[in-house]
């Protein structure tokens, strides 16, 4: 909402030397935030209205007239290059010694004719064709014709203005008005606000139909209808006064009509309608819209509505799309001889709704969007008759139609002083407290506060908190801690866990990424077979912002592919990404109206130098190790990754991990290196399975014997099945196994491999005898024969 | 005999003279003192002595020994020295290089960020909560004060899955939740994804990350929740920052303050990073509204709370004076590197 500063300072007596800053610092601070300030045009001295009595071409400077130009008391000679001034213009003329932006204005002479005066520019004046619209096409300023010549033209547009944007806040539908806002100005500097006029002036009388023109309300989303008729209207311009308020407001100036409604709709916020009464058939009816009804709106577009849109209608048609826009064949033109005027009252989700469906957004939909007091149809139809009969423009009707759709009551509250003071955590007096509200004319009788119609935000006390705690000041309040019993600030196992898991990360040298979580089912595709069918099982927005973002990601690995693609576009080397994030699973649950399965994964993804299926496993085994799980390995099934170069680790036969090289076949769909390897660690199902008590085992007191062997074997063969068949053979004396050597090549058969393994023996209650190392190592060899076909080397 | 020794003598003070490195010293120790060396083989011959001739010799051969002894490790202290001191002279690296690095991964500015924030509040008492991203209607809205033709339900803002589920577009559906579960006091933080369907640009995404605080028992004002973040203020960006409530409104809280903190790079003076303006708005606040109290089951008779909320990317593009927030989530190593 942008207001001129000169606009609210004919409401309060703000001191005129008040530095702009702090005026809009204490606004800010009291609740009216302004967003910003700019001023409109730039003071000027010995500028006057002349007008324009005779033109002349200078007889030697082409393009150059001699206008001859009466300022009331005296005529003066100005030669200028204008070439669209017409006599009867009444414009801007700078008399000698005059200041305009920071230069003095001299007589002149052009070859030979003295030029006694200047007519000024826009530009002199500090406006532009945006700010000051009502201009020629050379930028030349014509005032309207109700301007009396000899004026001060800086006083005449208020020069040196500010205009004020503030941002409103959803609750204070009231301040999107010049009176709201002059109230909050008032208040927030301890000032009154004036009462420009009288709504009691008219002594209008309410009935249900004038002229033949009953008004009927068949929705609910019309609350309340107030209708005048104006007769014998003279379509012209507006008063400049009025004009220049308009312009400072960022409006256009149309006629006399259209500006009042705007001017008024500025003025106290509620939006206004006119149109022409002569192409209504009958009265009017305010209802829901039938299917495919179609109008044509002021700005020259067909709309096609539906039931969920509000219409204003006639017998026969459309002729406003309610609260938002007019339809073109009723809009006001110089033909116009009677005027309707509509000051209505519609329910704020419907005009919202309609608003958003038809992508139409006016300055009377963004305000009735927030929700406006029903009362302040009347005060404004006060207003408009009052302008439209004081500036005679046409014959007003005393009677005008009135219709409600809704319970008035006015509101009163109990004041509760002491839980004001709790709330904010001050101490005032009662009389401190009802002073403030005073101020807000919140009229307070016996401790009972009656709550004007227009601020419909106030309903309890927590609201009257709000009010006290701004007009006193936040800037004051004290800083205290609260006085609660102790809590413990802590993080659950499951936090411990996550900050673990990410520790662990880091210190493995990988670098954490955040990435969005939703994808797109191209993304997904690229990355994940269909065959995975648990993976296409999305969660679809209903609204997505693009087909980029159209589901719920139920894995990570398209995006931790991405992340490593656009590193390696880069030329980015050696690269280790991990993400800890959610993906959305069982999307089923929500067509039952449940939750989906939201879970944590912990992904890993690199490449370069030192990537490979080891170094990430190792990684990977670290972390599970540090939560003291043991695993089980097995070739994974996941199609993404490589069926030779790929593992699950499972525990309690749940897979905790999955790892491996990236399947060729996907690494097809970016520009990755062959190399690149990820994983994804199931956060729950390790957390599951971490152990949580740690006890102490003696240090061993016997010594331990190591033996080496060597064998070889199919390549099909896990080693980690190896060496949990070794540990198995004797559970007492196998302390550990070490895979030492593994070597493929010329010296072995294909498909088979050498493996060489050290074996530590160590009994917990006795030396261990050779002939019991012995024996322990023939049935080894036995085992790995019968078991394995290992072959043995010697 | 005496002579016998006093040849001894001389002859291993004159090899202990002569010598010139450790090793030398260890065969003058085997020459003289070893299994078989001339000292020890004379105190062999000791019993083959007259008894009484036995008791003095034996002195003597000691004496000598023990001398011997002293002789040889003084010696080969002074030996060792010199040998430690040539080798610290001759061994140098050019410990300029790096070799290739192993080195940690780098938190996300994002985490950073984060746990700072959790840090803190941990210190204060709160505990951390945690809830759905894909919420339900009702608790992200409903349960706020928020009714349904509110505008910030708009479909423009929120991202619906169906009209009951949506993407939470804030994390205070879990304040809502553990309201719901857990008596007051309460003092929490909730940290979190949420969604809004604003367009990726410099300054928007529609996923991004909040914190959340609310605390929840009797007798808790709007002057506690002023002292409360100007202690975060003050710990996390600095003793001498200042904050600034300023009157707003949201639904879920009454009165409602936005919150700036005076700016930790010029300390207010106005500067590019505050945009002249000496303050930056980081925070949005108030007391919970008594709607959402008696929504969560809490008599809003007895209790009152406040709540405050904050945007990680915000406070992470601006300590770390990061002009796209963007970069947040393109996760470049080389970005990624500088945390």
């Amino acid at each position: 909402m942008n207001v001129s500063l000169n606009w609210l300072k004919e409401y309060v007596n703000i001191d005129d030397n008040l530095d702009i800053k702090e005026l809009t610092e204490r606004l800010t601070m009291s609740g009216s935030k302004v967003e910003k300030y700019e001023k409109y045009g730039e003071k000027t001295e010995g500028v006057y209205t002349g007008l324009v009595e005779n033109i002349t071409k200078h007889p030697e400077e082409d393009g150059y007239n001699i206008v001859t130009l009466n300022l009331g008391d005296k005529k003066y000679t100005a030669i200028a290059k204008i070439p669209d001034i017409e006599v009867g213009d009444i414009v801007p003329v700078a008399l000698p010694n005059a200041q305009i932006i920071g230069k003095t204005v001299k007589e002149d002479v052009v070859k030979g004719i003295k030029s006694e005066c200047m007519i000024c520019h826009i530009l002199d004046l500090g406006l532009t064709k945006e700010s000051f619209p009502i201009v020629k096409s050379s930028g030349l300023i014509s005032f309207p014709k109700d301007v009396k010549i000899g004026e001060d033209v800086s006083n005449l547009i208020g020069l040196g203005d500010y205009i004020i944007e503030f941002e409103i806040t959803p609750n204070r539908s009231d301040c999107l008005s010049v009176e709201g806002l002059a109230r909050e100005l008032a208040v927030t500097f301890g000032l009154e606000c004036k009462q420009l006029w009288q709504d009691k002036d008219l002594h209008l009388n309410y009935v249900k139909d004038i002229d033949g023109i009953n008004v009927k309300i068949e929705t609910e989303n019309c609350k309340k209808y107030v209708l005048n008729v104006a007769k014998n209207v003279k379509i012209t311009s507006s008063p400049f006064e009025m004009q220049v308020k308009l312009m400072k407001s960022g409006y256009s100036v149309i006629n006399n009509i259209v500006d009042i409604t705007n001017f008024v709709m500025l003025e106290m916020g509620q939006p206004l309608h006119a149109f022409d009464k002569d192409i209504l058939t009958d009265g009017i009816i305010v209802r829901q819209a039938n299917e495919n009804e179609k109008i044509i709106t002021l700005d020259k577009e067909e709309r096609i509505l539906t039931n969920k849109n509000m219409v204003i209608a006639d017998n026969e048609k459309v002729v406003a799309i309610a609260g938002i826009m007019g339809g073109l064949d009723s809009g006001i033109n110089n033909n116009t001889k009677s005027v309707v005027i509509e000051a209505a009252n519609f329910v704020r989700g419907s005009i919202r709704n309609t608003s958003k469906k038809l992508l139409l957004r006016t300055d009377a939909s963004a305000k009735y969007e927030k929700g406006l007091a029903p009362e302040l149809t009347e005060y404004a139809m006060n207003r408009v008759c009052n302008l439209i009969n004081s500036l005679g423009i046409g014959d007003i009707s005393y009677d005008v139609v009135n219709v409600d759709n809704y319970k008035q009551n006015e509101y009163k509250l109990e004041i509760d002083y002491e839980k004001i003071n709790n709330i904010i955590g001050i101490k005032l007096g009662n009389f401190e407290i009802e002073n403030i509200l005073n101020k807000l004319n919140l009229k307070v009788n016996n401790g009972v506060l009656t709550v004007p119609y227009y601020r419909e935000d106030i309903r309890i006390t927590e609201d009257l908190a709000e009010e006290v705690s701004r007009i006193y000041g936040y800037d004051k309040l004290p800083s205290t801690m609260p006085n609660t019993d102790a809590t413990f600030g802590y993080k659950t196992d499951k936090q411990v866990f996550e900050d673990k898991i990410r520790s662990l990360s880091l210190s493995s040298g990988f670098n954490e990424i955040y990435t969005y979580t939703f994808f797109s089912l191209d993304t997904l595709e690229k990355a994940i077979s269909k065959e995975n069918k648990k993976l296409y099982n999305l969660v679809k927005l209903e609204n997505p912002l693009s087909i980029d973002f159209e589901y719920m990601r139920t894995t990570t690995v398209p995006h931790m592919l991405e992340a490593l693609e656009r590193n390696n576009l880069r030329k980015n080397a050696d690269v280790k990404l991990f993400d800890l994030g959610k993906v959305f699973l069982n999307a089923e649950n929500i067509s039952k109206n449940e939750l989906c399965d939201e879970k944590l994964h912990l992904t890993l993804g690199t490449y370069g130098e030192n990537a490979d299926f080891y170094t990430l496993k190792e990684v990977i085994s670290n972390i599970l190790d540090n939560f003291k799980i043991e695993t089980e390995v097995v070739r994974s099934k996941e199609t993404y990754l490589h069926p030779g170069i790929s593992a699950d680790l499972l525990a309690n036969n749940e897979v905790l991990a999955t790892m491996g090289k990236v399947n060729p076949k996907v690494i097809k769909n970016y520009t990755l290196p062959e190399d690149t390897y990820i994983a994804i660690l199931y956060m729950d199902k390790i957390f599951a399975n971490k152990k949580n008590k740690i006890k102490y085992k003696e240090l061993p007191k016997f010594p331990a014997v190591e033996r080496d062997i060597a064998f070889i074997i199919s390549e099909d063969v896990l080693s980690g099945d190896i060496i949990k068949e070794m540990k198995n053979l004797n559970n007492d004396i196998v302390e550990n196994v070490t895979l030492f050597d593994v070597y493929q090549g010329n010296q072995i058969d294909q498909g088979m491999k050498s493996m060489a393994y050290r074996i530590r023996l160590r009994s917990n209650n006795k030396t261990l005898e050779e002939n019991e190392i012995s024996n322990f190592m023939d049935n080894l060899l036995n085992m790995l024969a019968i078991k394995f076909k290992a072959e043995i080397r010697k | 005999m005496n002579e016998k020794l006093k040849q001894i003598r001389e002859s291993v003070n004159l090899e202990l003279n002569d010598s010139v490195t450790v090793e030398d010293i260890e065969n003058i120790k085997v020459k003289y003192l070893g299994k078989k060396g001339e000292i020890t083989i004379i105190l062999k011959t000791l019993g083959q002595m007259a008894p009484e001739d036995r008791k003095e010799a034996g002195s003597l051969i000691n004496v000598l020994r023990q001398e011997v002894e002293n002789n040889i490790e003084s010696k080969f202290r002074i030996l060792k020295d010199l040998e430690i001191e040539k080798k610290l002279s001759s061994e140098k690296l050019d410990v300029s290089i790096d070799k290739t690095k192993k080195g940690f991964g780098n938190k996300h500015p994002l985490t950073i960020v984060l746990d700072d924030i959790k840090d803190i509040f941990m210190g204060m008492g709160y505990s951390i909560a945690e809830g759905p991203e894909i919420e339900y209607a009702e608790i992200n809205f409903d349960a706020l004060n928020t009714p349904k033709d509110h505008p910030a339900r708009d479909l423009q803002d929120t991202f619906y899955v169906t009209e009951e589920i949506i993407l939470r577009t804030q994390t205070s559906p879990v304040q809502a939740r553990t309201m719901l579960k857990q008596k007051p006091p309460i003092k929490i933080i909730v940290p979190g994804r949420v969604y809004r369907s604003d367009n990726v640009d410099a300054t928007h995404s529609p996923m991004f990350h909040q914190v959340e605080g609310l605390v929840v028992d009797k007798n808790i004002t709007m002057a506690d929740l002023k002292g409360t973040l100007e202690m975060f203020a003050k710990t996390y960006f600095g003793e001498n920052t200042k904050i600034r409530l300023r009157p707003h409104h949201f639904p879920f809280t009454e009165p409602s303050a936005e919150v700036d903190v005076s700016c930790f790079v010029c300390g207010g003076v106005g500067c590019k990073v505050c945009k002249g303006e000496g303050w930056i708005e980081i925070l949005g606040a108030g007391m919970v509204h008594p709607n959402v109290l008696e929504a969560a089951g809490i008599d809003s008779k007895i209790y009152t709370g406040f709540a405050f909320g904050m945007g990680l990317e915000r406070i992470a593009m601006t300590k770390f004076d990061i002009n796209d927030m963007r970069y947040l989530y393109e996760n470049d190593v080389r970005f990624l590197n500088q945390f």
